[in-house]
């Protein structure tokens, strides 16, 4: 019913308690919220929490959100990197995220890993599983760049209201964190090759 | 397009945008003369292919639907504040100036206990008779109260309750008309407003401030006349005494005059 409205309109019939635009809001964004807190934090668990407190703060009607300072969606992944970065602080003794080739080949699955080729490239589960564990292992400020404008492929303008800083802060970060990718998946491709090597003798 | 241009935006070269079409295609031909840049760029689209394959394989990934359940059951909820938002303005303002009351009642029974608990050693059983607290002005009033200064009354040798206009602070002077006199009435006797004070840091009443205040009706124990130096009847001891109370914005009972 409310399926053609846009993202303001149906804000401003949720703060007048208008459920069915409630329902419409949550549907049309619940997605790429619960997929950014998944990809900053690697916790299922975390990422329901946090798109749960993102929609409990816009019934609430806590946020401030302005229209003239950027888009609504930006405005939610402002919110939800908040809590996320709230949580992962509070948590940071509790799930440590990887960083580093001997915790990686701990805790990789078997199915991911080759035996067969040491000097082929990573197949794409194994390429996914990479990508992945490097992104995880980036510091937060330049993680959130990565999954905003790599993952959710959102413009460095509205990536700079949701992380409340310069675009060219945004750009900069994006430009180091891409590095720091690279050489973490060059070490992960190393590691790799030690490993598979290894396995080899054994065959 | 030099090495150090190239890495500046190798990042913008790979995913086309924020740059233009001529510095894309000079950095392309950048790479294709300069091995170390064209590693470099191989090493980005691999990076922004790894990076789309995540994308790709989270695409379908969202919150469990328990989840819009139950936020829906909250929606639906009325909250705390909710409910406050619904209830009509003058409604929360008569709440608030009712707990005002009560909150100026407690403190003035407190303190006029206090004062009394000190006196103790000096009353007997006979009528009491006290010399008022010395003149320590603490009120300032005015909107409804307007400040008027008189020449001190010289005081009668009686200190027993006079019949007056009930207007006037006994230590300030101060001349009250609209509010103090609403609980004016012909069959009534006051005696003069006592100033009451806390601390040492109440601001005096000659401070200038101006504030609103009210006057509030209350009955106390009789006993409490002790304190501001007025004769108690022991047989009427248990019943107990009107007395009006000045009280601030603040909630603070400011002065009192006691009602027969």
């Amino acid at each position: 019913m409310h399926s053609t409205l846009s993202d303001d309109e149906l804000l401003t019939l949720l703060r007048a308690g208008d459920e069915s635009a409630f329902v419409t809001l949550y549907r049309r964004r619940q997605g790429g919220i619960y997929r950014f807190a998944l990809r900053m934090s690697g916790s299922e668990t975390l990422a329901e929490d946090v798109t749960q407190e993102v929609f409990m703060t816009l019934m609430r009607g806590d946020g401030h959100y302005d229209s003239s300072r950027g888009s609504f969606s930006a405005y939610l992944f402002g919110v939800a990197r908040n809590q996320v970065l709230r949580r992962l602080e509070k948590d940071r003794f509790l799930s440590p995220i990887y960083d580093g080739a001997e915790d990686r080949d701990s805790s990789t699955p078997e199915s991911l890993i080759t035996l067969n080729d040491p000097l082929g490239d990573l197949t794409r589960k194994e390429m996914i599983a990479s990508v992945r564990q490097a992104v995880l292992a980036l510091p937060p400020h330049y993680r959130e760049v990565v999954v905003l404008c790599d993952l959710h492929e959102m413009s460095y303008a509205d990536a700079s209201v949701a992380l409340g800083c310069a675009v060219g802060t945004v750009r900069s970060r994006l430009h180091r964190a891409r590095a720091l990718l690279v050489e973490k998946l060059r070490a992960y491709q190393a590691a790799d090759f030690g490993r598979t090597d290894t396995a080899n003798c054994f065959v | 397009m030099n090495c150090k241009e190239f890495e500046d935006t190798v990042n913008e070269i790979v995913h086309a945008k924020m740059i233009d079409a001529a510095s894309c295609a000079a950095g392309l031909a950048h790479a294709e003369i300069c091995g170390r840049c064209a590693a470099r760029l191989m090493d980005e689209r691999a990076l922004t292919a790894g990076l789309k394959s995540l994308a790709a394989s989270d695409e379908g990934k969202a919150a469990p639907a328990s989840l819009e359940a139950a936020l829906l059951e909250a929606f639906r909820a009325p909250t705390p504040n909710q409910i406050a938002r619904q209830l009509p303005v003058q409604s929360r303002r008569w709440r608030r100036e009712a707990l005002a009351a009560a909150a100026a009642i407690l403190i003035a029974l407190g303190f006029i206990v206090y004062r009394a608990i000190q006196n103790e050693p000096q009353k007997d059983n006979r009528v009491v008779k006290e010399n008022p607290p010395a003149p320590q002005p603490s009120v300032t009033l005015e909107e409804k109260v307007v400040k008027e200064s008189f020449e001190p009354e010289p005081r009668r040798g009686s200190r027993a309750p006079q019949r007056r206009r009930g207007n006037q602070l006994r230590h300030g002077r101060i001349f009250i008309r609209d509010s103090v006199n609403a609980y004016d009435n012909d069959s009534e006797y006051m005696t003069d407003f006592y100033p009451l004070s806390y601390s040492d840091d109440q601001k005096p009443m000659e401070s200038g401030e101006v504030i609103r205040l009210q006057v509030i009706r209350v009955q106390m124990p009789r006993p409490a006349l002790i304190a501001f130096g007025l004769p108690v009847n022991v047989e009427r001891a248990d019943v107990p005494v009107k007395a009006d109370l000045l009280v601030g914005e603040d909630g603070l009972a400011r002065a009192i005059r006691f009602v027969h």
